[in-house]
C-alpha cells in the first residue's frame, strides 16, 4: 500500500502545480478581468437580441416529457432511498 | 488525393469526426443489443466465444465510450474552440490525419476485444497497444486545440475553451495512469493497488473524460441556441475549478466494501458528495438564463437533445451522492442499480448531449440537416428507450439488493428479474432504431452537396 500512497502523493502534487500554473497564467493574461463580456462570447455574431426579446414560453411535448423525466428521476431516487432506510 | 484524405477546408475534420461517431454509436449499440439478447435468452445466440456476455460487454462499452462520445466530441470541439477563439483551427490537414488513424485505432477495440485479447479491468480492457494508440490519438488531438489558443485573436477564454483543454490532459494522464501503460504484459499493477488505479480511472472516464467535453459543447451550445448569455461567466470558471478539486479521488467510492484504506474511502465519499458543486454551478448557468426562451430549445432538435442531456446530467448526479454512502450502497452495491446509474451518465448525459451537438454543429459547419423529422423520431425513440432501460434496471437492482439482503440465493432471484430484463431488451431495440435513423441522417446530411455557409460566425471562423 505505501506504494500507492507514493503515487497518490505524485499524482497530488503534480496535478496541484499543473492547477497553479494554470490559475496563474490565467491571472497574468487577464482571464479573470472581464468576466460579463465573456458571457456573450458565443453569441457575438447574432443579430442583437441576446438579452432583449422574450418570446413566449411554448408548452409542447418535448417539454412535459422533460418534466416527466426530472419527476421520475426524484421518485425513483426516493424509492431507492426507501429501500435502503427500510434495511436500516 | 492529398486533399481528399487530408483536406485543409475549414470544418472538414469535424465532419468527418461526426461521421465517425454516428458509425460507431450504431456498432456500439448493436452490440449493447446483443448482450441483453444474452441476458434474455442466452440459448439464442450462437455457440461462439464473441458472442459471449464476456466479450460483448466490453465491446459495447469501449467501442460506445471512444468511438462514439469521444469521436463526436473531438468534432465538436475542433469546431468550438475556433469559434470562440475568433481564429481558425491551427492544422485543419493534421486534425483529417487524426479521424482516420482514429478510426484505425478504433477498429482495433472490437478486433481485439472479441477475440478475447484482453486486459480483463474494467474500461480498461483493451491491449497495451491500443492504449497507446489512443494516447497518441488525444495527445494529437491536444496539439490542435493548444497552437490553436495560441493563435487566437479574442483574448479572453471562453468556459469552453477550459473544460476542453483541460479535460484533454485529463484524458491523457487518467488514461495513461489507469491503463498502468508502464506495465504492457498486464496493464496493470497489482493486489488492491491495481483495483485502487483501476476505479480512480473507471470513474474518471465519466468524470474527468466525458464531463468536462460534454459541459463545454453544452456551454457553448445552450446559450448559443437561445440566444441569451450565460448567467455569470465567473460561476462558470468557479465550477471548472470545482470538477478539478471535486472529481479526481471519488473513484473509491466503487470499492467501500474492499480492504482500502479507511482514509481514501472517506475522501472519495466526501468528494462524491462534495460534486453537487460543480454540478449545480453548471446547471445553474445554463438553466437560470432560458427558464423563459424554452420555446428556441424545443424548435431545434439539436439543442433539445443537449438540453435533455443536462437533464439526464442533474438525475445521475442526484443519485451520484447518495450512492457513494456505504448504507444506499449495501443496497445497490453488485446490483444492476449501478447499470442503469451509469448508462444515463455515459448515455443519457455524455450521448445525448454528444448527438444534440452533431445536429446543432452541422448546420455551422456549412450542412443543413437531413431530415428534421428523422432527427426528431430519433430523438424520442431514444427518449424513451434509455427512460426503460432506466427504469427497468434499476428495480431490477433494488430487487436484487433487497432479496440478497433478506438472504435470497441468486439462483432463486433470478426469475424475478425475467421480465426487467425483457424490458431492457425492448429498450434496446428502440435504442438501436434510433441510432439508425442516427447515422443515416448525418450520412445523408454530409454525402450531400454543401447546403448553405451557416451563420456569421461560421462565416468569420471559415474565411480567417
Amino acid at each position: 500500500m505505501n506504494q500507492f500512497v507514493h503515487l497518490w502523493l505524485i499524482f497530488l502534487s503534480t496535478g496541484s502545480a499543473m492547477a497553479v500554473f494554470a490559475v496563474v497564467w490565467a491571472i497574468r493574461r487577464r482571464q479573470f478581468d472581464d468576466q460579463d463580456r465573456a458571457r456573450y462570447l458565443p453569441l457575438v455574431d447574432l443579430p442583437g437580441d441576446a438579452g432583449g426579446d422574450r418570446p413566449p414560453i411554448r408548452r409542447g411535448a418535448s417539454l412535459y416529457a422533460l418534466l416527466g423525466i426530472l419527476a421520475m428521476g426524484l421518485v425513483v431516487l426516493a424509492v431507492t432511498l426507501t429501500v435502503v432506510l427500510r434495511h436500516g | 488525393m492529398i486533399d481528399f484524405l487530408f483536406p485543409d477546408e475549414p470544418g472538414s475534420a469535424s465532419r468527418r469526426f461526426f461521421m465517425t461517431a454516428s458509425f460507431w454509436l450504431l456498432v456500439g449499440l448493436t452490440f449493447g443489443l446483443l448482450g441483453a439478447i444474452v441476458m434474455i435468452a442466452p440459448d439464442l445466440m450462437p455457440a461462439l466465444a464473441p458472442f459471449s456476455f464476456g466479450r460483448l460487454r466490453p465491446t459495447h462499452i469501449n467501442v460506445l465510450i471512444f468511438g462514439f462520445l469521444l469521436s463526436a466530441y473531438f468534432g465538436g470541439l475542433l469546431y468550438v474552440v475556433p469559434a470562440v477563439c475568433r481564429t481558425r483551427l491551427s492544422y485543419e490537414r493534421l486534425a483529417n490525419f487524426a479521424v482516420w488513424y482514429w478510426n484505425v485505432v478504433l477498429l482495433s477495440i472490437p478486433a481485439a476485444l472479441l477475440h478475447g485479447w484482453t486486459q480483463g479491468r474494467e474500461y480498461a480492457e483493451m491491449p497495451w497497444i491500443v492504449d497507446i494508440g489512443i494516447l497518441v490519438a488525444v495527445a494529437v488531438l491536444a496539439f490542435l486545440v493548444f497552437t490553436t489558443i495560441a493563435r487566437r485573436k479574442e483574448n479572453l477564454l471562453y468556459v469552453s475553451v477550459w473544460y476542453i483543454a483541460g479535460g484533454l490532459i485529463w484524458t491523457f494522464f487518467v488514461f495513461a495512469v489507469g491503463n498502468v501503460v508502464w506495465n504492457p504484459p498486464t496493464g496493470s499493477w497489482f493486489g488492491m493497488n491495481d483495483q485502487i488505479l483501476m476505479w480512480f480511472y473507471g470513474h474518471n472516464v465519466v468524470g474527468l473524460v466525458v464531463t468536462p467535453q460534454a459541459i463545454a459543447l453544452a456551454y457553448f451550445i445552450i446559450p448559443r441556441a437561445t440566444r441569451t448569455p450565460l448567467y455569470s461567466h465567473a460561476l462558470s470558471l468557479f465550477g471548472f475549478w470545482a470538477l478539478i478539486v471535486m472529481y479526481t479521488h471519488t473513484g473509491t467510492h466503487h470499492l467501500l466494501q474492499a480492504p482500502v484504506p479507511q482514509w481514501l474511502k472517506v475522501i472519495s465519499i466526501v468528494n462524491s458528495i462534495a460534486l453537487i458543486i460543480p454540478v449545480f454551478a453548471f446547471l445553474t448557468n445554463v438553466w437560470l438564463p432560458i427558464k423563459d426562451r424554452f420555446g428556441r430549445i424545443y424548435d431545434d432538435v439539436g439543442a433539445k437533445m443537449v438540453f435533455t442531456g443536462t437533464v439526464w446530467y442533474f438525475i445521475t448526479c442526484l443519485q451520484g451522492p447518495f450512492h457513494s454512502l456505504p448504507s444506499v450502497q449495501r443496497v445497490t452495491h453488485f446490483t444492476q442499480w449501478v447499470v442503469a446509474h451509469a448508462h444515463i451518465a455515459l448515455f443519457g448525459f455524455g450521448g445525448f448531449i454528444a448527438m444534440g451537438a452533431i445536429y446543432f454543429l452541422l448546420p455551422l459547419l456549412g450542412r443543413e440537416i437531413y431530415s428534421k423529422r428523422l432527427a426528431n423520431m430519433q430523438y424520442w425513440l431514444m427518449l424513451v428507450g434509455l427512460t426503460g432501460l432506466f427504469l427497468s434496471l434499476t428495480f431490477a437492482g433494488l430487487i436484487q439488493g433487497e432479496g440478497w439482503l433478506n438472504g435470497e440465493v441468486v439462483y432463486r432471484l433470478l426469475p424475478e428479474l425475467q421480465r426487467y430484463f425483457l424490458v431492457r431488451g425492448i429498450s434496446g431495440v428502440l435504442l438501436v432504431i434510433g441510432g439508425g435513423l442516427f447515422i443515416f441522417n448525418v450520412w445523408m446530411t454530409l454525402l450531400r452537396k454543401k447546403s448553405g455557409a451557416g451563420p456569421a460566425l461560421t462565416k468569420e471562423v471559415v474565411t480567417a
